[in-house]
């Protein structure tokens, strides 16, 4: 049930109190009153009577019976009067209040008359009062006899004498004293019932009200609001303790605000997505990474969408079906499958793959976390979601790289930054014939050949420092001893600061490869007829040869050799001797020059040779004498002799402003010279025309 | 708020409901037996006023006697003729005429013994007259319109009660009295002498009520009026009910009691209106000139003021 308030409820209790108390008096009281005033009225009508019985003999007496007429007309304005007659033996009417009753018979006029009380009053000359029937009047009945003889009665032998009187006109005059005394006392009490509501109101409910205003006031969010009251009685003892509880709430919610704003920060800058959902699903949370990763707004889809929107359904089929076997109980197909395990041990963790919204998929680590009320009952779920996409690529990149290590043809080696091997794959253990355990942790120069100087390295470690990577041949020497080449790649791997982390070396043994470039080389340099430096060869080491004269400040020179009568050998004993008795010929050549010179075979009949280290022109001369004199002994040739001879002409180099060209120009000329002067001879190129030197 | 003082109200509201008739409201209206003053009583049967009822006629043997419970506050209303009310005014009782109950045209009569046949012829003789009533300016007048004075008569006090009895009895040659004893004397043989249509107008009967009574007894006045009214239209009409329940008061035969009647004028409500309402009632006037003749023969004893004493508001 509900209570009115205090202020009504006081006062209103006091009130219906006070007016049950006095009605219920009122009651109690007219009661002793009305059987007092029936006394009173019962004694008066004795009184009354007894006077009007003593006139009304007294007047017989003196034969003057119209005297009563006064007395009982007098008792007609007697406002309690009903009714009073005087009655003679027979009965009949003599004098009445009422004029029209004389002369009738008491009985016709239909008062209710009691026989047996005239006759009592008559019998006993005692006179008869008693309560009406109704108890609204009392009737009184008084015998009046004459007491002399029959001649001073005229007729009048013992009458009587009636009177009825209203008991309920006293009655009510008490009862309305009785009610004014009732409402008397009923607006004193409603007088000081104000009083108390005043008091109530002002001392009591107005302060009471004040402080459930400010308790409304505060839970309606007005923070400042405060009872203000001071004072030792008991109300302002609330409105203080209310303060201080205000004050402390306000304090704690401010503190609690502060964590919010904090969690709210950590969660919206979170890298996960952070999505919280009612017990089935719809989404109550969502923070910006969530918007950011799955492609969708918070406003969009909190209180809207149900978080297995997000998910395919043939994954959570899949995983509905794992939890069922795992968890021995049925799993639907739907939100359950994210959170039956949740619900059940707390935590689930799981990947998936999600559908974000414009079709893409992106995989996801989603930790899954029942979330709990106060009495331990679940009460929804958050999902907190990675997006691992990034990582399952590079963990896919991982994969194909360590594939490609372990099935590269070259052979790879990693080390740490001091260079220590820290792994190495199969194609390195097949070449160099180590293994695994036996690299591992040493440094690369345990396959260190030896044809490389200190330099070699010093540079090769520059280059890497310099430009982070390195590539080159190298000689490496084999477990089993032997040295081979190898084109060496290395790189250093630097972390995102710079330092260097890694160094990786990929390298392919190319000894098979080595041999084939040095045919081709061959092929490329060498004459293949007669196994001398061709015309390329000759012309590098040509200008090979003049630049490190300069720079040595030594000197060379170039033989310029043109064969005499071969023309002749060639034409009449055919090419198969031409080119044998070419061969023989840079045999002769090769076997008069030191092996740092060269010898090359221009084509045709054309040769040359570049000395290198000359003390002067004088040490040339002797060596194309020497050539001369060789060349011009007989060759046999496939079992026939034929003889010739030669011509040379020679430059000294370096000369001022003389490149190689040049030079070459000038010992062609020189040979052209000797050729002139009659076969068989040298001549030194002479700048000056005509004059040859000696 | 609202229902604290709803309920204060029923507090003071519900006793009302049960609280009986005010002992100030019992309006008693004293009267002696006349024809003039029978539609009272005719009224309280048609009106079924009960015993108990706030209106009760008390009904005295003589005038004298209605004057006198008038005066001793016995009573609150009174039927009185003109010049009774002005005695009371001598007194300087404050009253209010509020109803003209009749005017008397034979009603009042003076009654002698055969061979008395004259006012002249009653020289020398002994007269019953109500001299504290009507009696003494009936007597007056109809000496004064004989030449002759009460000087020239001998006065025997007599109530109306006493009339019959002392002229049966011979102990009077005279008597100046009135209906309903009027006809049973000229039924004993009396002769009339003297009647007051020989003075029209001069007799009149009027309700007088005592001006601190009218305020609580408003209502039970309006109602007396009401049934008045009611009552005269029965006896126009020659009603025998009516006639009958008069006749039992006046102990006079039904057709008596309707002869009765012959001897006084009852004013309609129009009448009433006109004599007792507005600024200068008509009554006012007559108040005046009848003052003036009561003092030309002494019958009062100074000048009395009549203002305000007319009031027609009673009137229905």
């Amino acid at each position: 049930m509900r209570w009115p308030p205090l202020w009504i409820t006081l006062p209103l209790t006091m009130a219906i109190f006070a007016i049950l108390a006095t009605t219920g008096a009122y009651f109690v009281n007219i009661r002793l009153v009305n059987r007092e005033l029936e006394s009173e009225l019962a004694r008066d009508m004795s009184v009354r009577m007894n006077m009007l019985q003593g006139a009304a003999e007294r007047f017989i007496y003196l034969d003057a019976v119209y005297g009563m007429r006064e007395l009982i007309s007098g008792f007609g304005a007697e406002v309690d009067t009903l009714a009073m007659f005087m009655a003679d033996k027979n009965g009949k009417i003599l004098i009445s209040t009422r004029y029209d009753e004389e002369g009738s018979h008491w009985m016709d006029l239909g008062l209710s008359i009691a026989a047996d009380d005239i006759r009592k009053a008559a019998d006993t000359r005692v006179m008869v009062i008693r309560t009406g029937s109704p108890g609204q009047w009392m009737d009184g009945y008084a015998a009046i006899c004459a007491e002399s003889d029959s001649t001073s009665l005229r007729g009048f032998g013992c009458g009587f004498l009636f009177y009825r009187a209203d008991l309920e006109y006293r009655r009510s005059m008490a009862s309305k004293t009785l009610w004014s005394q009732t409402l008397t006392t009923g607006g004193g009490i409603a007088a000081v019932t104000v009083v108390y509501w005043l008091i109530i109101r002002l001392l009591l409910t107005s302060r009471i009200h004040k402080v459930v205003k400010t308790l409304n006031l505060f839970t309606s969010g007005a923070r400042w609001a405060r009872t203000n009251m001071k004072g030792d009685e008991e109300i302002s003892q609330i409105g203080g303790a209310v303060d201080g509880l205000l004050s402390s709430v306000e304090r704690n919610e401010a503190a609690l605000a502060e964590i919010g704003q904090f969690q709210r920060a950590i969660i919206n800058s979170a890298n996960y997505s952070i999505i919280s959902t009612s017990l089935d699903g719809g989404i109550l949370s969502f923070n910006a990474n969530a918007e950011k990763s799955l492609g969708v707004k918070a406003t969009e889809i909190v209180g809207v969408a149900n978080i297995t929107s997000f998910f395919n359904f043939m994954e959570l089929a899949l995983r509905a079906r794992a939890l069922t076997r795992e968890l021995g109980l049925a799993v639907a197909p739907g939100f359950a499958a994210l959170t039956a395990k949740a619900a059940m041990v707390g935590v689930d963790e799981q990947d998936w793959t999600i559908g974000v919204k414009n079709g893409a998929r992106i995989h996801v680590s989603i930790s899954v976390t029942a979330l709990r009320g106060s009495k331990d009952q679940v009460t929804g779920f958050l999902f907190v979601a990675q997006d691992v996409t990034a990582r399952r690529k590079a963990e896919e990149r991982l994969l194909l790289a360590e594939k490609v290590f372990q099935a590269a043809g070259e052979a790879i080696l990693v080390t740490d930054p001091d260079g220590r091997i820290i792994d190495v794959n199969p194609a390195y253990l097949e070449t160099t014939g180590f293994t695994r355990e036996e690299v591992i942790g040493a440094n690369p120069s345990i396959s260190k050949s030896g044809r490389h100087d200190k330099d070699f390295y010093k540079k090769m470690w520059d280059s890497i420092q310099e430009t982070g990577a390195w590539s080159g041949e190298v000689w490496d020497r084999r477990k089993n001893g032997g040295v081979y080449p190898k084109i060496l790649s290395i790189s250093a791997i630097r972390d995102r600061s710079g330092q260097v982390v890694n160094y990786v070396g990929i390298f392919t043994d190319i000894t098979s490869q080595k041999t084939t470039e040095e045919r081709l080389a061959r092929m490329a340099h060498y004459d293949p007829l007669t196994g001398l430096a061709n015309r390329m060869l000759f012309r590098d080491r040509l200008e090979m040869e003049m630049e490190s004269c300069v720079r040595h400040g030594r000197l060379g020179a170039l033989l310029f050799l043109d064969l005499d009568k071969f023309k002749h050998v060639n034409d009449t004993m055919g090419h198969d001797h031409g080119d044998e008795l070419l061969i023989q010929v840079a045999r002769r050549i090769s076997a008069n020059i030191r092996r740092s010179d060269l010898a090359a075979r221009l084509g045709g009949d054309e040769f040359t040779v570049i000395l290198v280290e000359i003390d002067n022109a004088a040490m040339a001369g002797m060596v194309a004498e020497k050539i001369i004199s060789e060349l011009s002994r007989p060759f046999e040739i496939l079992g026939k002799e034929a003889i010739i001879g030669v011509s040379v002409g020679i430059e000294i180099f370096p000369s001022p402003g003389h490149d190689a060209g040049q030079t070459i120009k000038n010992a062609d000329s020189a040979m052209y010279e000797a050729k002139m002067a009659g076969r068989g001879v040298h001549r030194f190129y002479n700048p000056q025309p005509g004059q040859i030197a000696e | 708020m609202r229902i604290f003082s709803i309920l204060a109200l029923s507090l003071y509201i519900l006793p009302l409901c049960f609280s009986p008739a005010r002992a100030g409201d019992i309006l008693r209206i004293g009267s002696n037996i006349w024809p003039g003053y029978e539609p009272l009583f005719l009224a309280r049967e048609i009106s079924g006023w009960s015993r108990s009822g706030p209106i009760r006629l008390v009904e005295y043997p003589s005038a004298s006697a209605v004057l006198r419970a008038f005066r001793n506050r016995a009573i609150e209303a009174a039927a009185l003729t003109l010049d009774e009310a002005l005695l009371l005014r001598q007194d300087n009782i404050p009253i209010r005429i509020i109803l003209i109950l009749d005017v008397s045209d034979g009603g009042d009569v003076i009654l002698a013994t055969p061979p008395i046949s004259s006012i002249r012829q009653l020289s020398g003789k002994k007269v019953g007259v109500e001299g504290g009533a009507l009696g003494a300016f009936v007597i007056t007048r109809a000496l004064e319109i004989n030449g002759m004075t009460v000087k020239d008569i001998r006065v025997v006090q007599l109530d109306i009660t006493t009339h019959e009895k002392a002229y049966l009895e011979k102990k009077i040659d005279a008597v100046v009295t009135f209906e309903p004893v009027r006809s049973r004397l000229i039924a004993s043989g009396a002769v009339e002498i003297f009647s007051s249509r020989q003075m029209p107008g001069e007799i009149m009967d009027v309700l007088v009520v005592r001006e601190d009574a009218l305020v609580d007894n408003a209502q039970s006045l309006r109602a007396l009026t009401r049934g008045w009214f009611r009552a005269l239209e029965l006896i126009r009409s020659r009603d025998e009910k009516a006639a009958a329940i008069m006749s039992r008061r006046m102990k006079l035969t039904t057709e008596q009691t309707m002869k009765s009647f012959e001897g006084i004028k009852l004013p309609t409500l129009e009448e009433n209106k006109k004599i007792l309402s507005g600024p200068n009632p008509q009554l006012k006037a007559r108040m005046l000139e009848m003052g003036r003749v009561m003092l030309n023969h002494s019958l009062v004893k100074g000048e009395m003021t009549v203002e305000g004493i007319a009031d027609g508001t009673y009137l229905p």
